[in-house]
């Protein structure tokens, strides 16, 4: 299972960017009175669904942080990828009088019922990933995670490749508008803002990645043999599994030696990819689900407890590569060999 | 005495073009077609014409295909497989866990993976031929189970398949031909000679263009269509382990919507969806088609987005004017009754 | 007066081949044409021209004295031009009323003018329903009727719309005796109501009946057009095949065969329910035994368990003697039963391939013992059918079978059997909706075949087509045999009553 060593750290370091900001949920204190704080609280969290382990990483994350708090109790419901389960499971949490709620769901109209629902009842609520109007928003800082990323590589090159590229691969996602885009836009300024020599703007190749493996390899594979004399080729992926496609591209065509490649999420298959010898995979900036429940569980305290917290939270993101993946993951099966060294 | 093939042709009168109708003719048209698009991007990417692009358009078209030959049987005997895609994944998740979890031999891991494609098309031909559920209705519910089972079996994440022997498979070489392109060239001349020259492939045919006067012929449809369906299936499970291959990894979202560009290749090489029509030739050549405008486009830095719009396109063109053809035949063919 | 239709001088040609040459038809208010000629003579591209289908190379098309320029099936429709098909366009699951004024719904007034006005719609129909005298219940579903009252509504569907000028192909085709006469009530009420109609159909006594004048047509050509008081069977038929084929109303000369081989095929006390009940039959090697009765007897459905299509519920059937378990048409055939079904089109061939793959399909013992074919030897095979049979096409074995004319079409049903090597050959309705000349070299070529010790047992409705060619006859009512007559004893009365259930 993840390790969470690194949980305390986080749990101080829990994101109170702007102590001014006044919040969009909770109560705000009068007088030193504070009418939502308790001894105890019990908390709804709605998730996005049950299926998929990142969302299952951020559930057993806020059940972690509940724990370690003492004093909160959690109440769980799934969404379903539903906007109407949600807003049922909304109702529920009102009869059921919860004290505050987490909401991780994703459809907008949605999100204005229930958002009402809760508003009426005075429940403050903190939403995962998917903004909803008036409640405290936790989630990626995408532009942040994508710049982290260009960063590392940048340095990388400069340190490797005489601090210049003949090309830079963009794998994106454009089909998905705002959030990918933003996270590729941060990697492109991390690496132009700090290579030696920025890459020439005509050897910038933005290539639509599909989110899949496949199609990544199949783009890639195309786009090679197109730079023949490309011998320092830098790319920047939208995921893992996409940073996973390009380098079988690049291998697959005898060249896997030209490239390196950063890209976002460190999910295992990504890890896995850092850590081989020789690897292609520079690293990828982390989103850290499992932690996710460290720094919500301590600003829903907050806000019930009327202390000031920001109206957007946002993920603490670091770049994992091969040196520091094992302070974040070593206790992992995957890992263990690895970081035993 | 001998006979050859072409002899009856030429005792009729009017006979000089006679072999140049119907399927031939769908598939010089296509040829034509490929020429002409590779004509195109020659004049606009110096590195097109290269004899590394062609070995990258050979590496990258095994999957579709290899996933091909499958669907133009089927579409031959009047059905249809959407669970293609699927199937891919869950061959490349199945062997992957089997390996990494089960500690199986890959090798064997990976037949097993091969296997459980097998066992899915048999599911899909048990329930079009015997039970009588409409394909496209069969395997559209199959395509959202068998990507439901590959998300449980991998819980949804990414698994490495880091082994040197299974990559040669994707990504090896031999004689400087990549061995995906090796594979499908043989399984195409195989499937070619099948269809061509067994009573299996003429009873396809037949199938396809009349089951009722198929079965009343004494031909077993529902052996038929359960043979076609299993055999859709492993080829899709193969062109899963190439992707696997290929990646060096499992993935349980793997070539999502692969079935989409199958079906598209198949009809562009002159498959008809009503059954009964269709060469291996011809959808080998509409596979060759795509691919080569993917890459052509990309190299040529089009937005993806227009490459889309170009695809379907095409696939208008190349059918569309195949239809107006067969139409203008047929009113002058048939119109003496 | 000027006749209401006149088509002259009119040609067409297709691939360079002339299909029309120099025709010219013309057809007055209130008269019936009856309009023959063998399949390929040109009668489907006259009318086509007629229809705006095809254009026409060369001639000229009048109504009512007016030059007129057809060049879409819509200038027809505007024209009053309506054509009823042999295959019936219609929507099963609408109510005849519907299907009446499918396309020309009526709506309500007003703010509501997006609505159907639905008890409009039933009267209109009532109306043009009564107006033709047809007792059809409007608000009854169009797949509940039976064949004649679908076609009638057809009519009435066509005529209700101002028709000036109906054309029918082969309307009868599919008719019971009393069914015919039921139509031949609405062409009555037609002609008196001044509407021009074209008749198209191979049944000569029924064009006695209804026609007043006859146009044959050969290769293209207008051969001659005569008052139907000046027609005679013979010369009709001589017009249209152009040669002399003095066998045509039961005077084919049928081998007077006294004696034929071991039984092939027994039939023991077959029954299924509610479609045939315990049928013994043999049919003797060298035998012809006609079955004859009216539509939905259970002959058909006697000869589709035979092949193991439908499943009898009791009885036995032997094959040489021996009993055999037919549960598929697989087991039929492995038996040596042959199988020539009611619809060819449907269920005999496969249309969109050619001739040779159609005589070889599922024929592979010869040819492929390994599963892998010679072509060579499968074309060897295959011409050596065609010209045993005389199966004639444009451009060789090698054409889609659906370019064929029905007869060639059921000679090629016909070979693949033949080629299959089967010791009893069923045969449904052989010659349904093929033409006279084609029709008495089928039954040559059945006759000559039975002489080589096939047993062939055939179900017709038809009773000339029994008559002329089974050794032996059986009639079959309500699913029960009802008659046995050798061919000396059996005419058409005795047949016609043996048939409807009456006195034997």
């Amino acid at each position: 299972m993840i390790t969470l060593r690194k949980a305390t750290s986080l749990f101080l370091a829990t994101a109170i960017i702007g102590a001014a900001a006044v919040p969009f949920a909770g109560v705000i204190a009068q007088d030193g009175e504070c009418p939502t704080a308790q001894d105890s609280y019990v908390i709804g969290f709605a998730n996005l669904t049950e299926d998929i382990v990142f969302t299952q990483l951020v559930r057993e994350g806020i059940e972690g942080a509940a724990a370690e708090a003492g004093n909160v109790e959690i109440v769980l419901a799934d969404n379903r990828l539903d906007g109407a389960t949600a807003l049922a499971n909304a109702d529920n949490f009102i009869a059921q009088g919860v004290d505050a709620v987490i909401e991780f769901q994703t459809d907008e109209a949605f999100g204005n019922v229930i958002m009402s629902r809760f508003r009426r009842e005075g429940i403050p609520v903190i939403a995962i990933d998917i903004p909803m109007p008036g409640a405290t928003f936790f989630g990626a800082d995408n532009y942040t995670a994508g710049l982290l990323a260009g960063e590392a590589l940048a340095a990388w090159a400069n340190e490797n490749w005489e601090g210049g590229a003949d090309a830079l691969l963009v794998l994106e996602l454009p089909q998905s508008g705002p959030v990918p885009a933003a996270r590729m836009q941060g990697m492109i300024d991390g690496i132009q803002d700090n290579l030696e020599t920025p890459v020439a703007e005509e050897a910038i190749y933005l290539l639509d990645s599909k989110n899949t493996q496949e199609e990544s390899f199949n783009v890639v594979s195309d786009i090679l043999p197109s730079i023949p004399d490309a011998e320092r080729i830098l790319a920047v992926t939208i995921n893992d599994g996409v940073a996973l496609g390009v380098i079988a591209a690049a291998e697959a065509a005898g060249r896997g030696e030209q490239i390196m490649v950063v890209g976002q999420g460190a999910d295992p298959s990504g890890q896995e990819e850092i850590i081989k010898e020789g690897s292609r995979y520079l690293g990828a900036t982390g989103y850290f689900p499992e932690l996710y429940g460290y720094q919500i569980i301590p600003a829903m305290i907050d806000i019930l407890e009327c202390r000031p917290v920001a109206p957007s939270v946002y993920v603490n993101h670091e770049f994992i590569s091969a040196e520091n993946v094992c302070e974040f993951y070593g206790e992992t099966e995957l890992l263990a060999e690895f970081c035993a060294e | 005495m001998t006979t050859s093939v072409r002899e009856p042709r030429r005792t009729t009168p009017s006979s000089r073009w006679a072999w140049l109708r119907g399927d031939r003719l769908t598939t010089i048209n296509l040829v034509l077609t490929f020429v002409i698009i590779c004509a195109v991007f020659a004049t606009q990417s110096q590195y097109f014409l290269t004899i590394e692009n062609f070995l990258n358009v050979g590496r990258t078209l095994g999957v579709v295909g290899i996933v091909a030959i499958g669907m133009t049987l089927v579409l031959v005997t009047g059905g249809v497989d959407l669970s293609v895609g699927s199937v891919a994944a869950l061959s490349g998740v199945v062997t992957s866990i089997l390996w990494t979890k089960s500690g199986i031999p890959l090798g064997l891991a990976a037949v097993l993976g091969l296997l459980s494609g097998t066992l899915v098309g048999f599911l899909n031909g048990y329930l079009v031929a015997v039970v009588r559920i409409n394909p496209l209705i069969t395997t559209l519910a199959s395509l959202s189970i068998i990507r439901g089972l590959a998300f449980v079996m991998s819980e949804g994440q990414t698994n490495q398949l880091n082994n040197d022997a299974f990559k040669f498979l994707g990504r090896g070489e031999i004689a400087g031909l990549p061995v995906s392109l090796i594979i499908m060239i043989s399984l195409y001349v195989i499937f070619i000679l099948v269809m061509s020259y067994t009573q299996f492939g003429r009873n396809l045919y037949a199938i396809g263009g009349s089951p009722d006067a198929s079965r009343l012929a004494g031909i077993s449809v529902t052996r038929h269509l359960l043979i076609v369906y299993t055999l859709c299936g492993t080829l899709a499970a193969f062109g899963g382990l190439i992707i696997s291959s290929q990646l060096a990894s499992s993935a349980p979202r793997a070539a999502v919507g692969l079935e989409f560009t199958v079906i598209a290749a198949t009809v562009l090489g002159g498959t008809s969806l009503a059954g009964g029509k269709g060469t291996l030739i011809g959808t080998l050549v509409g596979v060759f088609i795509l691919r080569v405008l993917d890459n052509g486009l990309t190299q040529t830095r089009i937005s993806s987005f227009y490459q889309d719009v170009v695809g379907g396109l095409v696939l208008l063109l190349a059918v569309g004017f195949d239809q107006i053809r067969l139409k203008l035949t047929d009113k002058l063919g048939g119109g003496r009754k | 007066m000027t006749a209401l239709l006149q088509m002259q001088n009119i040609s067409k040609s297709f691939y360079g081949v002339k299909v029309l040459d120099d025709v010219s038809i013309s057809l007055s208010a209130g008269e019936v044409l009856a309009l023959l000629g063998e399949n390929g003579a040109g009668k489907s591209t006259l009318i086509k021209i007629l229809n705006g289908d095809y254009q026409k190379d060369g001639g000229s098309v009048l109504i009512d004295g007016q030059p007129t320029e057809i060049t879409h099936p819509r200038d027809a429709e505007k024209l009053g031009i309506r054509m009823i098909y042999q295959e019936l366009h219609y929507a099963p699951e609408l109510s005849v009323a519907e299907n009446l004024v499918l396309g020309h719904l009526p709506r309500k007034s007003g703010a509501l003018k997006w609505m159907v006005d639905w008890p409009k719609m039933r009267e209109m129909a009532r109306d043009v329903l009564t107006l033709l005298n047809v007792d059809i219940d409007p608000a009854a579903k169009m797949g509940s009727l039976t064949v004649v009252e679908r076609e009638i509504v057809e009519i009435v569907k066509a005529v209700s719309r101002q028709a000036r000028i109906v054309v029918m192909d082969e309307p009868t085709a599919a008719l019971t005796p009393p069914e015919v006469r039921q139509l031949f009530g609405i062409i009555e009420n037609l002609r008196s109501r001044g509407v021009g109609i074209i008749y198209i159909s191979h049944r000569l006594d029924e064009i006695k009946q209804i026609a007043q004048r006859v146009t044959v047509l050969r290769d293209g050509k207008h051969v001659n057009t005569l008052p139907i008081s000046e027609a005679s069977d013979e010369n009709i038929v001589q017009m249209m095949v152009g040669r002399k084929i003095e066998d045509r109303l039961h005077v084919r000369a049928l081998a007077k065969q006294t004696s034929f081989g071991e039984t092939a095929l027994s039939i023991r006390g077959l029954s299924k329910a509610d479609a045939f009940e315990d049928i013994t039959l043999d049919v003797r090697r060298g035998e012809i035994v006609g079955l004859f009765g009216l539509l939905g007897a259970g002959h058909v459905a006697l000869t589709r368990s035979l092949f193991g299509v439908e499943r009898p519920d009791s009885g036995q059937i032997l094959v040489d003697g021996a009993p055999v378990k037919i549960i598929s048409p697989q087991h039929a055939k492995r038996a040596g039963i042959g199988f020539v079904p009611l619809d060819r089109k449907v269920n005999g061939l496969v249309l969109g391939m050619s001739v040779r793959k159609n005589i070889t399909l599922s024929n592979w013992d010869k040819l492929a013992p390994l599963g892998v074919f010679s072509q060579g030897k499968e074309l060897a095979n295959t011409r050596a059918w065609v010209e045993r049979l005389g199966i004639r096409m444009a451009g060789g074995v090698e054409v889609e079978t659906r370019f064929l004319s029905g007869g060639n079409q059921q000679k090629v049903v016909l070979a693949r059997w033949l080629e299959a090597g089967v010791k009893v050959l069923l045969l449904n309705e052989p010659t349904w909706g093929v033409d006279v000349g084609a029709r008495s070299d089928i039954y040559d070529q059945l006759e000559a075949l039975a002489a080589e010790g096939l047993a062939i047992l055939m179900v017709s409705s038809d009773i000339e087509e029994v008559l002329n060619v089974s050794h032996r006859i059986l009639t079959i009512y309500k699913g029960r045999i009802t008659g046995e007559y050798s061919q000396a004893e059996a005419n058409q009365e005795i047949l016609l009553q043996s048939a409807a259930g009456g006195a034997q």
